[in-house]
């Protein structure tokens, strides 16, 4: 049944894929040292220490040179709840589970995001590994932060787009937390066509690249369900 | 009727408000397609038209915001375009009873476009020209591009509409959100640079937000532009109320804001969603016998990237162009190029940026390589890492084409000269793609004289005025040569310099590395040659940004030519700026770093530490080796020198003096010296390992880095590990075990999915009573599973793996030998 404030909504992309690809980006230093569990540090200069700065803006600069940030989201109308699914016109098998349930009752849409930072900086870290471990290592955290940057920015972009329709976001819930199976991911990856941005997954449902993230956040009706807290987030 | 253009000079016009809600009013179902109505309800659409027309708008918007082809198609409705659009333009005529100016209004195209969407630049600009064309050719007045969300795809759409609708007037609005910027990330001078690049007649926003939000935006769009300023905000967010969505913002409400609009420079005000009739009506009682707020005209020339804008000019800060994003004599750079390869570009544009330039020139010119795909390349991964705006660079149009089609903001172009040919290959897409460009003052030859120089500006000009360009859109090129080989002409460089600032009032640039070839001491020749254009009124300079002189040097000449007032940035560059001279007080480079004092410098045993500590990878290996000359015993520098070393960063590391990065560091730094001992380790004999770990990844799990850092701590403490990788089955661990004899087997998982098999292999190895420990660990892993599924050892962190792992074996040992 539909929500009776859908008459007036601004026209939503619907009914397919939006793609975007070369996401600009900035790899900030604090949240780099941050990834890397260094607390209350700024910068790379606030370590004072020659040897790690270079050795972490290193890592840092090797990220501007090999990151590609993709991503697509997929807005899909909620047609009903029912205890333990959520369903939309495209699929009833997606959205299982009590937290999804939570997350969703309030909705009026919930929309799939996918976001990759591309293959190379893992492909070099593998490289890496043996030979290089702490420079595997640095370059690996600093594609784990990015990664989670393309989510967000997918995130953000999407958030205005709910706003001015009058929703609010829920929080970012990623495929495989909770109750909600990593095998769904299958259906992510099917809905969101991910494929085109380069996103696939192998036998145990893990994205491959695996510096790529899956989520869902939903469009919630002021005034209902649960507030977003984005500081909890999860995603894959 | 008036011409519009003519009347804004004058008046306020009014637009109208929404039509989506008062149709909906009138019965158009939830979905369903506005623009269809204008030919199966034709009656509907004429009465909002006229109900806007009585309320007192001076310009209408025909119903055809989502009468593109794309947006059609949703529709299935896409064979209908031109009727629908015909259809637009006639009922919103007929309602204005020729009282108003139709508006034929075009909305997105709603996907995304390239380089970040999807829809190619060439497809979008075909989808808006097709729809324009149809407006003009039904007699729309003006064409509306409006809610654009993405500069990107309203320069496309502009593209289209003056390729479509040559002639008629353009009112361009892009949306912001309440933060002032747009989704994509441009804020309001941005646009108004990239719209005015256009001639675009009228500008401003809709959309989105309520007025409130909007009157700082509009501030900001008239302190940019001279071009007429429209706005149409909404009745505020929309709002759930009552189980409704509604837009909280009444008329009364609405029309309290008309006068901020009008101060801050408005030329048209009209209404978005939620507005209505009523609120046009109190709009126009308002502003009746109100006069627009003059703006005066800029002669700036401004360019811009997609999200800042930079300005050459008189009294504005002089513009360094960073010249390194080119190939030529970089054979490594080269190489790349014509391997397609982005990574070195992307570099020296990250390293141009750092060292201050304020714009990059982009040239990939190499022989037998495709230019233009290597542009759109180049323009495109610049653009994701550095918001610098840039210079087009290369002496191929098709080149220069591929890269303003893609490039999201307002580019130079390097370069138009006086030559027909040229003039006629760039000058086009100059106008085309709303860019401004190098005027280069050389024509067949190149001319000594100044007044040789200044023809050929003249015929430039003259040029791009045929092209409907302005002159604010060129910089000229005022050649610097070589002084070592033309002296007379660097003074005439000078002179041309002067002319065309006090006679011509325009803007000008010099290409400065070329004027000290072939002398000594070159930073110092063209170093002063640029402090002297400076002082004859040079604007800008594409150049070395990495030189420090240089920085200077532009600095206190702008002390001196009315670029810096108060001396603030002089002062505020000076504060972070080393001596050119060094000092000879204080450190030297090469000279011992910290704990180390002139009295007391380090002992090799002492760097070794330092060197783990520190995680001083470069230097170990160096200092092992003169340690190992000193005549210090191989294995007494591994178990008395860098043992204790890692053991006292260990130490650090628990007392949270140090952090994981430095653990890592530090082992990744000590494997690096032992590699320097191992063949003298080696030739002594085979040593007695400390103990034997099979270590993996479990099955399904393909992360490791957290993995092969444990493993890297471990032999560095003298462990065996034989690491079998990711993704390893349990009957693979468990061969690998026995054949090893190993005592412990580490196991990892980052998915909650895959730690599931730490349980299996744990049961598996108690049901077939084998002799082996198991520890656990990964970022999913906590105490509380590592318990309940009774595994021997759970590592937290890379921190805990040695200790853990000497905790394990000692107990075993107790068992073994009680």
């Amino acid at each position: 049944m539909k929500a009776p404030g859908k008459e007036l909504m601004p026209a939503i992309r619907l009914g397919h894929p939006v793609f975007f690809h070369n996401i600009p980006f900035e790899i900030e230093e604090r949240q780099i040292l941050r990834e890397m569990r260094i607390p209350k540090k700024a910068s790379l200069a606030d370590l004072g220490e020659p040897a790690m700065e270079k050795a972490i803006g290193t890592a840092i600069e090797e990220g501007y040179r090999m990151i590609e940030g993709k991503g697509v989201y997929r807005t899909l109308e909620i047609t009903g709840v029912e205890d333990r699914r959520v369903l939309t016109r495209e699929t009833g098998t997606l959205f299982i589970g009590e937290k999804m349930v939570k997350l969703l009752r309030h909705c009026d849409y919930a929309t799939l995001i996918v976001a990759t930072i591309g293959p190379r900086i893992e492909t070099e870290v593998d490289r890496l590994s043996g030979p290089e471990p702490a420079h595997a290592y640095f370059l690996e955290r600093v594609g784990a932060w990015m990664a989670d940057y393309m989510g967000i920015w997918l995130d953000r972009m999407l958030e205005r787009e709910i706003v001015r329709a009058g929703y609010m976001r829920t929080y970012r819930f990623g495929v495989g937390y909770g109750d909600w199976p990593l095998s769904s991911q299958t259906e992510v990856m099917a809905l969101t066509s991910a494929h085109q941005i380069g996103v696939t997954l192998n036998e145990a449902f893990i994205m491959l690249p695996r510096l790529s993230v899956s989520a869902v956040i939903g469009w919630q009706r002021p005034g209902t369900g649960p507030k977003s807290k984005t500081d909890e987030d999860t995603d894959t | 009727m008036i011409p519009i253009l003519e009347r804004l000079k004058k008046e306020i016009l009014l637009l109208d408000g929404s039509m989506g809600a008062l149709l909906q009013g009138r019965g158009l179902p939830p979905g369903y397609a506005p623009d269809l109505w204008n030919l199966e309800k034709p009656e509907e659409i004429a009465a909002v038209h006229a109900e806007y027309a009585t309320a007192g708008s001076n310009i209408l918007l025909t119903n055809t915001f989502g009468a593109s082809r794309l947006r059609l198609a949703e529709y299935n409705a896409e064979a209908r375009i031109r009727e629908i659009n015909f259809a637009g333009v006639e009922l919103a005529r007929r309602a204005s009873k020729g009282k108003a100016y139709i508006a034929g209004d075009i909305g997105p195209s709603g996907t995304t476009i390239a380089p970040v969407g999807d829809l190619a630049f060439e497809e979008a600009v075909s989808l808006f020209r097709e729809q324009a064309s149809l407006l003009a050719e039904a007699g729309a007045d003006l064409i509306a591009i409006e809610t654009m969300f993405d500069i990107q795809e309203m320069r496309a759409a502009l593209i289209g509409v003056r390729e479509g609708a040559p002639g008629l007037p353009v009112m361009a609005l892009m949306t912001f959100n309440s933060d002032g910027i747009t989704d994509s990330g441009s804020d309001p001078e941005t646009v108004a640079a990239v719209l005015e690049g256009f001639g675009a007649e009228i500008m401003g926003l809709n959309c989105s937000v309520g007025p409130e939000a909007m009157v700082p935006v509009l501030e900001r769009l008239g302190r940019a532009t001279h071009t007429f300023l429209a706005i149409e905000p909404n009745a505020g967010l929309p709002v759930h109320r009552d189980g409704k969505t509604v837009y909280p913002s009444g008329a009364e409400e609405m029309v309290e804001f008309a006068p901020a609009f009008v101060a801050a420079g408005a030329n048209i005000i009209g209404g978005c969603c939620g507005t209505t009739p009523a609120y046009i009506r109190l709009l126009a009682k308002r502003l009746r016998g109100v006069s627009p707020v003059p703006r005066s005209r800029s002669r700036l020339t401004r360019i811009s990237s997609r999200n800042r804008v930079l300005s050459f000019g008189e009294g504005v800060p002089f513009v360094l162009i960073g010249e390194k994003i080119n190939p030529t004599g970089k054979k490594l750079f080269s190489e790349a190029i014509a391997e397609g390869r982005t990574d070195l570009i992307v570099a020296e544009a990250r390293k141009e940026a750092a060292a201050g330039a304020h714009a990059l020139d982009v040239n990939v010119g190499v022989p037998l390589v495709d230019e233009a795909r290597m542009m759109e390349k180049a323009i495109t991964a610049i653009g994701n890492v550095v918001s610098l705006p840039l210079v087009i660079d290369s002496s191929f149009a098709s080149a220069l084409e591929a890269g303003l089609r893609l490039y999201p903001g307002r580019a130079l172009v390097n370069s138009v000269n006086a030559e027909e040919e040229r003039i006629e290959e760039v000058l086009p897409l100059i106008r085309r793609y709303g860019a401004a460009v190098i005027g280069l003052l050389s024509g067949e030859d190149i001319p000594e004289r100044a007044i040789d120089r200044i023809k050929n500006a003249e015929k430039i000009l003259r040029a791009a005025e045929r092209y409907g360009l302005r002159p604010e859109d060129i910089v000229f090129d005022t050649l610097a040569l070589t002084v070592s080989a033309v002296q007379e002409a660097s003074r005439q460089t000078l002179e041309t310099i002067r002319i065309l600032k006090t006679e011509w009032n325009a803007r000008t640039i010099v290409g400065l590395s070329n004027v000290s070839f072939g002398l000594p001491v070159r930073k110092t020749v063209h170093d002063t040659f640029l402090a002297m254009a400076i002082g004859s009124g040079l604007d800008g300079a594409i150049c070395d940004p990495y030189d420090p002189l240089l920085h200077q040097t532009v600095a206190a000449a702008s002390l001196f030519s009315g670029r810096d007032p108060e001396c603030r940035v002089f002062m505020e560059k000076a504060a972070s700026w080393t001596p050119l001279i060094p000092s000879t007080a204080g450190p030297q480079p090469g000279s011992p770093a910290t704990g180390s004092t002139p009295d007391h410098p380090l002992s090799i045993p002492e760097k070794i530490e330092r060197a783990i500590i520190e995680g001083e990878r470069e230097a170990i290996a160096p200092l092992v080796s003169q340690a190992l000359a000193a005549g210090t015993p191989p294995f007494s520098i591994f178990v008395d020198l860098m043992t204790p070393a890692i053991r006292k960063l260990g130490d650090l590391f628990g007392q949270r003096l140090k952090f994981i990065p430095h653990l890592i560091a530090g082992a990744d730094t000590m494997k690096k010296g032992v590699e320097v001992l191992q063949p003298y380790l080696e030739a002594k004999g085979p040593t007695e390992p400390k103990g034997t770990i099979v270590f993996a990844t479990v099955k399904g799990d393909i992360h490791d880095i957290g993995k092969n850092i444990c493993i890297l701590m471990l032999r560095n403490f003298g462990y065996r590990v034989i690491d079998l990788g990711r993704n390893v089955p349990l009957e693979t661990i468990l061969e690998a075990a026995e054949k090893e004899k190993a005592q412990i087997i580490a196991l990892s998982a980052l998915m909650t999915t895959t730690m599931i098999q730490m349980k299996i292999a744990l049961d598996t190895v108690r049901e077939r009573n084998l002799p082996y420990r198991i520890m656990v660990g990964g970022a999913v892993v906590t105490p509380k599973f590592a318990t309940e599924i009774g595994a021997d050892g759970y590592g937290k962190d890379v921190g805990e793996v040695v200790p853990l792992t000497e905790r394990i074996l000692a107990e075993l040992e107790k068992k073994t030998h009680p």
